[in-house]
């Protein structure tokens, strides 16, 4: 297939002029230069990855292409002519299709009535007719979608294969597919499935477009790639066959600071928190019900808990925390029933934890660092009823020193603050408490590299003090260089925990999509 | 009671419940669009008083209909310019709109107060009419009546049957996804609202020119208020409207019916019935919060800025 597909390749990109082509686009946001100067062009046929950390701009580049946001400077050539592109439909009227890294679903909709937002616009209304278009379009690209259900009821995956055929549907031919991010929510064997229909459809002349920060999965699917680093391009690649620690320092500027391994892992010591037959209704209509979860968390230890967002983490997090409560005896914090304690009150017991919604949940962004640093421990700025008010300044200086958090002055809002260095703020916050229980949920999501492994230095520094850490994560690599067991989540439902040594990653895999039909129908194509 | 007075009784119903149709469902349509008009009741009090001053001066209570509507469409466009063009905050601005309606419409009416026109006159449905029982329940009122009902049925089609209804849905549940799948987000909130507007200023020209043909300041008496309850009451389901708006119509006119038929309870306790029926209503469905979510427009009440 590869070699049929290259001389086909070749022969397209020699006829006519690229596809689309960024001539030094450029834009500016209050005190951040989001893009600068970003200039490169994707063939026809190609796949194109936009390579990038975190933050290196890929988003905005991608929203000025689509017409959602208008550049400062610079030009956009299309199949050779200098356009503007003044919205999304412009852009799709064009050939353009995109598939956001948050989805553009409705979920109160069904499928159909989602596609029928975009597709035949001047055409008579028929649902039925777009049923049939979608169970068409679904069987010719291996794209399978139950048409006439709710949005809301359906997997990520299917999300995403909804998203993939609104594109292909649209009334001007697709030319050029645009994925932001597209396997961050995909199990290993989904992504695979995903990457034989993304071939396939190169091979038919269409150009696609690959954003991702995953250096294996740019290797294994695109053709050329562009490295975006702090807005501006870093290097433009003719052939993703690069090694890949060469693709990382490319990205990230250095080679990443090692991950600092503390001593041999000692045998685990004795259980600090236990769930036991946790069953729990979801907390709203898109929300996964918690089914029977058993667990243990040793102190000594880290347990992984692995599976594609969405499978009940966010459930299963609640219930520990005491943001839900559960029945009394289903949560035992060292031997004692916690389950109908608030979040407060396991929070005296030594239970302290990261959300993964770091605005919202783990801090205010309206508040200065200063008062979010009270959030969860002003007890401790407390004489007699009065906030101590220069103390609680000065911790939060002592805060960001400590924890390298990068600010202007604690008296400005927490939401002045980036990604990495809020997500510094809040685990300094929590670990300066002295947790013997710990959980983080996504620690190191969006976060730079430097950051990321500063962060998971300081769980492994804390697990050496002989707390009991849970790491919840979508990142399968993260756990493996963090845990010391692993389980997976799947359907609101745990898996058996393996330990750390002779892991099998494929049964790892093969479990996260458990209970759900995915990209694994198409396994033996890939 | 005899056969002669359930009948009365029932047709009594039909049309108090017509303003509430008319308004909830002018209502329901703006917030599907994802606004929170909370100035029905100004709306309604500005369709009221323009709708008699034309009927009074040009003797058509058609015109005075027309007039309401136009009225009441200028209100809901004033609102959409505030809170879409704006993003001025929808609450504030639906309660300043309600005291702008009302302190309008007294001024207006002033010189009016007391005078009386020519009511609407009925237009009874020949065949349907004579219908025994239901002919004289429903198909012998004036016209705003049966639009009413037609309205209710109508908007069921757009909101589920058309391609307009699902962009208007779609705006509603989250404009920020709509806005990038092209769909017109400002432009369907600035129709939408039109759209509540009109109906508001509709149910209030149709209080005075239909239901009592006088003119007296405050006329509209909350009703405005119960049109919002009510649409919270149909979890946003047009069709859930008419059962609502049944409801809340059989115990007012009940309790007239009762204050008539001499039953000693506190006149003012009974006049309260309606609003207590409101509130009722509302704690037993928000029992069902799962329903609620379900249906509830997603993005109710919240402003919505493209980026540029």
């Amino acid at each position: 297939m590869d070699r049929g597909r290259e001389s086909k390749l070749d022969k397209q990109a020699a006829v006519g002029p690229p596809r689309l082509e960024l001539l030094g686009l450029s834009k500016h946001f209050p005190g951040v230069k989001a893009n600068d100067e970003v200039s490169f062009e994707i063939r026809r046929g190609e796949i194109h990855a936009l390579l990038g950390e975190n933050g290196a701009g890929k988003s905005t580049l991608l929203k000025m292409i689509f017409g959602l946001l208008k550049p400062d400077a610079g030009q956009i050539k299309w199949e050779g002519r200098i356009i503007q592109i003044g919205s999304p439909r412009h852009a799709q009227s064009l050939g353009m299709g995109m598939v956001q890294q948050h989805f553009a679903l409705l979920e109160s909709l069904s499928v159909a009535e989602n596609l029928a937002l975009t597709l035949n616009r001047r055409g008579r209304f028929d649902l039925e007719r777009i049923v049939h278009q979608i169970e068409a379009a679904a069987n010719e690209y291996g794209l399978k979608v139950p048409a006439r259900r709710p949005v809301h009821h359906l997997s990520v995956g299917e999300r995403q294969r909804v998203e993939i055929l609104r594109c292909l549907l649209q009334e001007e031919p697709l030319r050029l597919l645009i994925l932001d991010e597209p396997t961050s929510v995909l199990t290993p064997q989904e992504s695979k499935a995903l990457f034989a229909v993304l071939r396939n459809l190169a091979a038919d002349g269409l150009s696609i477009l690959f954003v991702s920060h995953k250096l294996e999965e740019v290797r294994a699917l695109c053709d050329r790639v562009t490295v975006l680093r702090k807005g501006e391009v870093v290097a433009r690649l003719d052939s993703a066959k690069e090694a890949v620690d060469e693709l990382a320092r490319l990205m990230v500027g250095e080679a990443p600071p090692p991950l600092l391994l503390s001593e041999k892992r000692k045998d685990a010591g004795p259980v600090r928190l236990q769930v036991e037959g946790l069953n729990l209704p979801a907390a709203d209509p898109h929300g996964m019900p918690l089914r029977n979860i058993n667990l243990e968390l040793r102190s000594g230890e880290i347990l992984g808990l692995a599976g594609v967002s969405g499978n009940g983490q966010a459930e299963l997090l609640a219930a520990l925390t005491g943001e839900r409560r559960s029945p009394t005896k289903s949560i035992l914090i060292d031997g004692l029933p916690v389950g109908y304690l608030d979040v407060r009150a396991r929070r005296r017991l030594g239970l302290r934890y990261v959300p993964e919604e770091r605005v919202g949940k783990g801090v205010v962004p309206e508040l200065s660092l200063i008062d979010n640093g009270l959030l969860t421990r002003w007890g401790r700025f407390l004489k007699k009823g009065w906030m101590r008010s220069r103390e609680a300044r000065e911790s939060a200086w002592r805060l960001c020193e400590r924890h390298h958090v990068r600010q202007t002055g604690v008296e400005h809002p927490a939401a002045s603050l980036s990604g990495g260095n809020l997500q510094k703020f809040i685990m300094g916050r929590e670990l300066d408490e002295q947790p013997t229980i710990f959980i983080a949920a996504q620690p190191t999501w969006g976060v730079d590299v430097a950051s990321a492994r500063r962060i998971q230095s300081q769980l492994l520094e804390l697990r050496a003090r002989g707390a009991a850490l849970m790491v919840i994560s979508d990142d399968l690599e993260e756990l493996l260089a963090l845990s010391d067991r692993i389980a997976v989540m799947s359907g609101g439902r745990i898996s058996p925990v393996r330990s750390i040594d002779g892991i099998d990653r494929k049964e790892l895999g093969r479990w996260m999509g458990a209970g759900r039909e995915g990209w694994e129908s198409l396994n033996d194509v890939a | 009671m005899n056969a002669a007075a359930w009948i009365s009784l029932l047709s009594a119903v039909v049309v108090a419940a017509t303003p509430l149709l008319l308004a909830a469902t002018g209502e329901l349509v703006c917030e599907r669009a994802g606004l929170l008009n909370l100035g029905v009741e100004g709306m309604m009090a500005v369709g009221a008083v323009s709708g008699f001053i034309t009927a009074y001066h040009t003797g058509s209570a058609y015109l005075g209909l027309l007039a309401g509507i136009g009225a009441g469409a200028a209100c809901g466009i004033l609102f959409a310019w505030l809170t879409v063009q704006w993003v001025a905050d929808q609450v504030a601005t639906g309660l300043a709109l309600t005291i702008f309606g009302h302190g309008l419409s007294g001024f207006l009416g002033h010189s009016y107060a007391g005078d009386t026109i020519t009511a609407l006159a009925p237009l009874a449905i020949p065949g349907l009419a004579s219908i025994p029982w239901l002919g004289a329940i429903f198909f012998d009122h004036s016209l705003p009546v049966y639009l009413a009902l037609f309205f209710v049925f109508a908007i069921y089609w757009f909101l589920y049957r058309s391609r307009a209804g699902l962009t208007l849905r779609s705006v509603g549940e989250d404009p920020a996804v709509a806005h990038s799948l092209g769909l017109p987000v400002n432009p369907t909130r600035h129709a939408a609202a039109a759209f509540g507007g009109a109906m508001a200023g509709f149910a209030g020209a149709f209080l005075s020119t239909a239901y009592t043909p006088m003119w007296a300041e405050g006329m509209v008496a909350g009703q405005g208020w119960i049109a919002i309850g009510l649409v919270v009451f149909a979890t946003w389901r047009p069709l859930r409207l008419l059962g609502g708006a049944w409801l809340f119509a059989g115990v007012g006119v009940g309790q007239l019916f009762s204050q008539a038929a001499g039953l000693s309870i506190n006149t003012y306790l009974l006049s309260a019935l309606p609003y207590l029926a409101v509130l009722l209503a509302l704690v037993l469905i928000s029992r069902d919060p799962l329903r609620i979510r379900l249906n509830t427009p997603a993005s109710l009440g919240k402003p919505f800025r493209a980026e540029t």
